[in-house]
């Protein structure tokens, strides 16, 4: 399926910023289940300076500085990405958790140390006592992983309420654990958290769905907003998605941005300003399948 | 038996010396009797200067250190700036054999670690291999990824290394700690190394003492070096986090000499994914920054966001080479003892040598077999967190209770990963001063390298040693040492420079201060400037007030009381409520007043002791641009200031000569500050802020002359003379005939009179013209215009006119001048913040998308 991707962002200030920094992850990953058709990024007020670069963790990063005054800033991204869907893994094909983690720990090739980095805490998804608690019912011993993760993915979602505004990107796991409720950034930090607390190792996928379902389909929750989810690492396998918020494994809707070890890592655009005074951040996305949108196009307006 | 003992000077000292037993003693050594031979020409020393003569030199030692402000401050508030540091006057001495063979142990130290960093911000074959555990690089926080990869692992990653080590009971010695974030204390060992030699000049020479001179120009060649650009002459600042870090001293020390200016984090800029330094003559480019604040707060942008302190894009432009930084951002990985078990298997790995400076015995409690360890020998260890955060202290288990022992045992095992324990070991000893004779105190020595190129470095011959509060066993650190002394490697023979100290204090390569002061530093000189002036103002009218109600003919006599407590009101001095109390029945009131406009400890206040700390604040910020001199004026006003506690006991009589104490401090201070420092922009604003704070002042004290004033007016006039310090003046010229026209010449017109309105805004002026500015543009622009309009109003003014006073007793023509004044000097103020401070803004986070 190839989808057209059309991402704003928005900042109003008060008053004139002399000088701002960014960073922004709004290129997507082309590999693996990805084809990266076309890309490009429009900066306004046009940045003096840019540069492209891969991060740590082979996402593709954009660097750019404003350094004339404005009192907005625009960042506009389109792209044209090919999804396939993932190879799907059945469950009797994965370890045992306990043996499967073991694996990962031992397993010093560039894959296995890949994993190893997403088995720690990190700023957004810390070793925590409560997440662990949380998640060991999934995990009976002896549980096979993918059914374990599965039946993980699935309480997150039962006893979780999908509640925008109620949280911060900043809520702590443990606050979200009490409170409940959340977007899809908790409960992919929550995931995350529970299967580390457990020495397992899982990564943070920031991303986008469709915005318009196919016909017959429900339109999936996050839709209208950059998205984000959970991949997990399978020994003698790799990588498998799964999205808390809407429990289920990732599909050829999931158009992946970026990857790293919580929110902070991949945040779509950061900054630092000199100025400014009170700010205002809007974001619109749109995401449709790529004849739809050209169809549109024709109508004028997005 | 020793052979020393038989000197007569040395045989006192040796035998009141009383060593604990079962520990390494310096002089000793485990068992001996008799001092080691490296010892023994500077105890004879000692012996013969005697108790008395070495007392004498150590509390005038101490007193210099204190007044020339050498503290270490241990809290963050600025407030608490103050502890000075006590220096032992007895050296721990290390003989040549000793020393050659520790100082080839921790430049083998530095070089280990030095390739660890390599690998680990690089190719990581040490994870690959299996000779470190993955997890102890991924899950520490101090791993900071932005800076992983090829461009960033170019040049050496430690540039400047640290060690803490002691010996064991049977005299090997053993690390304690690394420091290879941005190891502090390098200007400290040199101020001890200066303070030391001054008191014992004689025996530094006779102990052939190695000099420290090479290992600081081996620090210029290093720095200079590392540049990538301008290799010949390239831009270097030191990175501190501000007044209020806890080496901040030792930061200006250390900038002095090496002839680097001492920049903060706001005083930086990325441009171009170049850095740039913010000064008043523009943006200039910087090569090298020695960073001297936590490397994960060096780039709000990409290392930790929440950082105030940081260069906002400095990993970009770190890594586009323009600018290299010392250590690399992310040398503050080795700090933990966590990666101490594994060092003696990488050292042959990546050296090819065995690792011939042994740390303390250290195990990650998730390594095999340490819990059970643990859980038998518990008392043996010191815990500690794999990953420590700001209030994880060791933990001793020695001292824990049985319940303690169990919560702590269940945390372990509950999160085995997160603990490493520690042996304790029974810290060696040194010879110390208590005023009487030699005792022995717990004592580690904190060691220096810095990088000389290819991966090699050079081990400061000297360093510091950490002395321990008093007898009790335990762990010595930077916060609980109660001193900390120079340390002596013996040399081979007497040095041949006729002057040491004039080696040490040889400058870098000479330059003229200028256009490049940093914007932030012109805007705290301006303050300066005004504080300390506004202190003076504010002193001589309260003395003049003091003066009039302490005089025992009375207060009947006193017509012009009224006037000058009114004028206390005007300048926010006295709350509004002093308004009145110049009448006789008031009298106690307005005592209370006038003492709590001069002593009272509330911040809500604008008194003289408030303002003589927003004094003490500017010139805190400005520390590094101070003279030694001149900070010791403010240091003897402060000291002379009577605490909270003892002003309540004051009476106002004895409050006067604390003030009359106080104005020679204070012009002395302005006075050394203005004549230390170079006619460059940083003494225009100081002065500019001076004259602007005076012009303001005596524009107020004039202002009561804008109505008539009747009978007591001449009596006004006379205080008002006083107070601006022109009595003489006006007496040389009119004699003792008080006339309002005379008065109002010297104090608003005479452009000779230094305390005179003109005066100060003449010198304003000719500042003003010097600074940098536009000379294209068409206008004068805003500040100089406000000061022609402001010196044109004077100079035109018509004394006669200025005197007339209407039907209803008002110089209209005065006030309306007066008025215009001090509605336009705080103008100027402005117009000169915004033009040549704007520079000093800060930086913020946006909010994440």
């Amino acid at each position: 399926m190839i989808y057209s991707v059309c991402h704003r962002t928005v900042y109003d200030y008060e008053s004139a910023v002399s000088l701002c920094q960014n960073r922004a992850h709004l290129i997507p990953r082309g590999e693996g289940r990805q084809i990266l058709k076309r890309h490009e990024v429009a900066i306004s007020p046009e940045p003096i300076w840019q540069l492209r670069r891969r991060d740590y963790f082979g996402n593709e990063t954009l660097y750019f500085s404003v350094q004339e005054p404005h009192t907005q800033l625009v960042i506009e991204s389109r792209c044209q990405v090919d999804v396939a869907p993932q190879v799907p893994l059945a469950a009797e094909d994965t370890y045992p958790w306990e043996p499967g983690r073991e694996h990962i720990l031992a397993d010093l090739t560039p894959q296995g140390l890949e994993a190893c980095e997403f088995i720690v805490a990190s700023p957004h998804a810390p070793i925590s006592l409560k997440a662990r608690e949380y998640a060991l019912p999934s995990f009976p011993p002896g549980q096979l992983l993918l059914n374990g993760v599965r039946d993980l993915m699935g309480r997150i979602h039962k006893d979780f309420e999908y509640r925008p505004e109620s949280t911060t990107v900043s809520t702590p796991v443990d606050e979200v654990l009490e409170m409940r409720s959340g977007v899809c950034q908790d409960f992919a930090h929550l995931m995350i958290s529970c299967l580390r607390s457990l020495r397992l190792s899982a990564r943070y996928v920031s991303g986008y769905l469709l915005t318009v379902p196919p016909p017959g389909q429900e339109k999936m929750a996050g839709a209208d907003a950059s998205h984000a989810w959970v991949d997990v690492f399978f020994p003698a396998f790799g990588w498998i998605g799964f999205d808390p918020t809407n429990d289920c494994i990732v599909s050829e809707q999931h158009i992946v941005l970026a990857w790293g070890r919580d929110y902070s890592d991949v945040s779509p655009v950061r900054g630092v300003a000199l100025g400014g005074g009170r700010q205002t951040l809007s974001i619109a996305v749109d995401v449709a399948e790529a004849v739809a949108e050209e169809a549109r196009e024709s109508g004028g307006d997005i | 038996m020793p052979p020393s003992v038989a000197s007569p000077h040395l045989s006192p000292l040796i035998s009141s010396y009383s060593r604990f037993p079962n520990v390494w003693d310096e002089l000793t050594g485990l068992n001996a009797i008799g001092p080691a031979d490296s010892w023994t020409p500077l105890l004879k020393h000692i012996g013969r200067i005697g108790a008395a003569e070495l007392n004498r030199r150590w509390e005038q030692a101490l007193r210099l250190m204190r007044e020339s402000g050498v503290t270490q401050n241990l809290g963050d508030k600025v407030n608490d700036l103050d502890r000075p540091w006590v220096l032992d006057p007895v050296p721990f001495v290390i003989s040549r054999g000793e020393w050659a063979k520790l100082s080839g142990a921790v430049a083998q130290r530095a070089r280990l670690l030095n390739a660890i960093l390599d690998d680990l911000y690089g190719q990581q074959q040490l994870l690959r291999a299996g000779l470190l555990p993955p997890e102890l690089v991924y899950g520490h926080p101090g791993y900071l990824r932005p800076v992983h990869g090829p461009e960033m692992t170019q040049s050496d990653a430690l540039h400047f290394y640290a060690v803490d080590v002691a010996r064991r009971p049977n005299g090997g010695w053993v690390a304690i700690s690394d420091r290879t974030q941005s190891p502090s204390g390098i200007g400290y060992a040199l101020e001890n190394r200066l303070v030391t030699l001054r008191m014992m000049p004689e025996t530094y020479r006779d102990c052939a003492v190695q000099h420290l001179l090479p290992f600081f120009k081996k620090i210029r060649e290093t720095l200079r070096s590392i540049a990538v650009r301008n290799q010949d002459n390239p831009r270097i600042v030191l990175l501190t986090a501000g007044p209020a870090n806890s080496s901040y001293f030792e930061q200006i020390f250390l900038a002095r000499h090496l002839g680097v200016p001492l920049v903060e984090g706001n005083d930086l800029t990325v441009r171009d994914n170049g850095v740039y330094l913010k000064t008043l003559g523009g943006l200039q480019m910087v090569d090298v920054i020695l960073r001297r604040i936590e490397d994960s707060l060096c780039d709000p942008l990409e290392l930790r966001y929440d950082s105030l302190s940081g260069v906002p894009g400095l990993v970009q432009a770190v890594a586009s080479g323009k600018v290299v930084v010392a250590n690399a951002l992310g040398s503050g990985l080795l700090n933990t003892p966590v990666f101490l078990p594994f060092l003696p298997d990488l050292c042959p790995h990546l050296l090819g040598e065995d690792l011939a400076l042994g740390s303390l015995e250290t195990r990650w409690c998730a390594s095999a077999g340490v819990i059970e360890a643990l859980v038998a020998n518990f008392s043996n260890f010191l815990l500690k967190t794999t990953f420590p955060e700001p209030g994880d202290d060791p933990v001793d288990c020695a001292s824990l209770s049985a319940g303690e022992r169990a919560e702590l045992l269940a945390r372990v095992k509950a999160e085995p990963h997160g603990f490493v324990t520690q042996e304790r070991i029974a810290l060696s000893t040194s010879p110390s001063w208590n005023r009487d004779h030699l005792v022995p105190r717990h004592t580690i020595l904190r060691l220096y390298a810095v990088a000389t190129g290819g991966g090699e470095y050079m081990v400061m011959p000297g360093g510091r040693a950490l002395v321990g509060e008093d007898a009790s066993a335990g762990v010595v650190t930077l916060e609980t040492s109660s001193a900390s002394k120079d340390v002596w490697v013996l040399g081979e023979s007497v040095p041949t420079a006729p002057s040491i100290l004039q080696h040490l204090a040889t400058p870098g390569p000479l330059k003229r201060s200028g256009m490049d002061m940093p914007s932030r530093v012109a805007d705290h000189l301006f303050w300066l400037g005004r504080y300390a002036e506004r202190a003076e103002d504010a002193i001589r009218l309260l003395r003049a007030l003091v003066l009039r109600v302490t005089d025992e003919t009375g207060f009947e006599k006193l017509p012009e009381l009224e006037t000058l407590v009114n004028l206390l009101a005007q300048m926010e001095l006295a709350p509004p409520a002093i308004v009145g109390t110049a009448a006789p029945e008031r009298r106690g009131e307005l005592e209370e007043a006038l003492l709590a406009s001069l002593f009272e400890d509330d911040a809500a206040l604008t008194n003289v002791r408030q303002i003589l700390r927003s004094l003490r604040r500017a010139a805190w910020m400005v520390r590094d641009r101070i003279s030694q001199d001149a900070w010791r004026a403010l240091n003897r006003l402060g000291s002379e200031f009577p605490t909270p506690e003892m002003s309540r006991q004051l009476a106002l009589s004895e409050a006067l000569a604390s003030l009359d104490d106080m104005i020679m401090p204070l012009s002395a201070f302005s006075g050394l500050a203005m004549e230390s420092t170079t006619r460059g922009p940083g003494w225009r604003f100081l002065d500019i802020g001076r004259r602007l704070e005076r012009a303001m002042a005596t524009v107020t004290l004039l202002s009561p002359l804008a109505a008539e004033l009747k009978e007591s007016e001449p009596y006004v006039l006379q205080a008002l003379l006083e107070i601006a310090d022109s009595s003489m003046t006006y007496r040389s010229r009119y004699l003792s005939s008080i006339q309002i026209a005379a008065a109002l010449d010297l104090l608003l017109r005479d452009e000779t009179s230094p305390r005179s309105v003109a005066f100060q805004l003449v010198a304003i002026q000719n500042h003003l013209d010097a600074l940098p500015r536009d000379m294209t543009a068409a206008d004068l622009g805003t500040e100089r215009r406000l000061i022609l309009s402001c010196l044109s109003g004077v100079q035109l003014a018509d004394i006669g006119t200025l005197c007339k006073a209407d039907k209803e007793g008002v110089r209209r023509s005065l006030a309306r001048l007066l008025e215009k004044i001090a509605a336009e000097l705080p103008m100027l103020s402005d117009a000169l913040s915004s033009h040549y401070f704007s520079h000093s803004e800060a930086h913020r986070q946006l909010t994440d998308s």
